[in-house]
């Protein structure tokens, strides 16, 4: 199981958290794992129930999380490592890079200011990729929770940095993205 | 919402961290923590290239950045502050061998009265966020209580199944292996490895995280002559350099492994060649923790 999922899980941790955080929260998420073997839900893969162990592990570094997308919002330098790296380095598209880097920051200041079930669902959409359903398996909530926690956060995310809000979002039916 | 683009900015905005990760500590902690002896796919084909050679380049670097008198030490963002090491009376470099007699004169391991715990302290700085996370131990088996009651009863089982050992030692025992090295390194070398076989550097790496594991729940009753026992064999590992090297002005001391490909892993040495730490990575991506151990009522 490692050997199929730690790549994945290690991903969105480190978008989390940073690297090195991730590495033993990769390690803490599979001795969890391990433990509660016999919990995993169904014959189908266990990605989901590995994301939701490892959601509820990065909840002991919500306030590091927080605090670093405020301190990348304030600052542009992520205190994980490097800059906001949104564009290349220094070429000829300098205004390009501004501009890139100026939207992290805004997007950085909305991920911080989320509430927490948002924001987990936000990012286990984005980075761990998982559809409505399985979001729901992670975070043992309810289908439609997942729908609008997850409108909701990306109308704040939309809005911080100047997209318009989608006239699709009524349609919006929760299949897998 | 069928327009992705705000998706798109929040994968973008941490993308470098997208690249395979080695994962290589993980592993080792995930075979140590499960008891498995084999992997699906053998960790050595993964981690052969980034433990092709097991280096001491932070010894060079480390001692260079120090005798330039730089503030880019790797450890200098945490040692500020609140998170000053002990100082060190002791000279600032040291062979490995003067370390090993330093340990000899560490303080005695605490008498444990009944119904005490250990409570370690953890001070974290993962790149300059800092956090103190505090775990208590039953010192009858280093049972970790505060965790799930599951993985309590668990670590019991343990226990009472297959008696002391590194992972799940007592007073006595501890006093017990100091003298017998020979049966110490067997112990520390027994690495859980897939069937094709172990390095020596992975075994060097999985008795590095036994030594850190236990100087971190357990320094206080350990006696120092299986202090001294431990560096003994950890430096005397085949496949291993290890160097001392020092990492702040104040004369602290690390003994290092660094993993080709991989991030340089480091003991931090305080009083009396006491682990009092470790640091992993280096730069401005680092994750650096401090260790004290008590016991409490």
């Amino acid at each position: 199981m490692f050997d199929a999922y730690s790549e994945r899980v290690h991903r969105y941790c480190a978008h989390r958290v940073g690297p090195v955080a991730a590495e033993d929260l990769v390690a803490e998420v599979f001795l969890v794992a391990h433990r509660h073997r016999d919990r995993i839900a169904g014959p189908g893969e266990p990605l989901a129930w590995l994301y939701g162990i490892a959601t509820n592990l990065l909840r002991r570094h919500r306030r590091d999380e927080v605090r670093a997308y405020r301190a990348l919002a304030r600052v542009g330098v992520d205190p994980f490592g490097g800059a906001t790296g949104v564009v290349d380095s220094h070429d000829s598209r300098s205004a390009e890079r501004v501009d890139a880097t100026r939207t992290g920051r805004r997007l950085a200041g909305a991920l911080a200011a989320l509430p927490r079930r948002q924001r987990d669902v936000l990012l286990l959409f984005a980075i761990a990729e998982l559809s409505y359903a399985e979001i729901a398996v992670a975070l043992d909530i309810p289908i439609g929770s997942v729908r609008s926690a997850l409108s909701r956060a990306r109308a704040s995310v939309r809005a911080a940095i100047d997209l318009p809000s989608d006239p699709d979002a009524s349609t919006d039916d929760g299949s897998t993205p | 919402m069928n327009d992705l683009r705000d998706i798109d900015e929040i994968r973008a905005l941490r993308a470098r961290f997208d690249q395979p990760a080695n994962l290589t500590r993980a592993r080792a902690r995930v075979l140590a923590g499960t008891g498995e002896r084999s992997a699906r796919r053998s960790p050595v084909r993964s981690w052969a290239p980034a433990l092709a050679g097991v280096v001491v380049v932070g010894l060079v670097v480390a001692v260079a950045l120090v005798a330039r008198g730089t503030d880019t030490a790797p450890l200098r963002p945490g040692v500020t502050g609140t998170q000053s090491l002990p100082a060190s009376a002791e000279p600032s470099v040291g062979p490995v061998d003067v370390l090993i007699r330093l340990a000899l004169t560490g303080p005695a391991p605490a008498e444990v009265r009944a119904g005490q715990h250990i409570r370690s302290e953890v001070r974290l700085s993962d790149s300059g966020i800092r956090r103190t996370e505090t775990q208590l131990y039953e010192p009858e088996g280093l049972i970790l209580t505060t965790t799930a009651a599951e993985y309590v009863q668990q670590q019991r089982t343990t226990f009472a199944k297959d008696g002391p050992s590194l992972r799940h030692p007592t007073p006595g025992y501890l006093a017990g292996l100091a003298g017998d090295p020979g049966r110490l390194r067997t112990m520390l070398l027994d690495a859980p490895c897939p069937p094709s076989g172990c390095t020596d550097e992975v075994r060097a790496w999985f008795a590095w995280n036994l030594v850190s594991d236990l100087a971190r729940s357990a320094d206080v009753i350990t006696p120092p002559a299986l202090r001294s026992a431990l560096l003994r064999v950890l430096t005397g590992l085949p496949g291993v350099t290890l160097g001392t090297e020092t990492i702040d002005d104040v004369g602290h001391r690390t003994l290092s492994i660094t993993v080709k490909g991989d991030q340089t892993h480091r003991l931090i040495l305080g009083e009396h060649a006491r682990i009092v730490g470790a640091l992993t990575g280096g730069g401005s991506t680092y994750s650096l923790s401090l260790w004290t151990t008590t016991l409490v009522d």
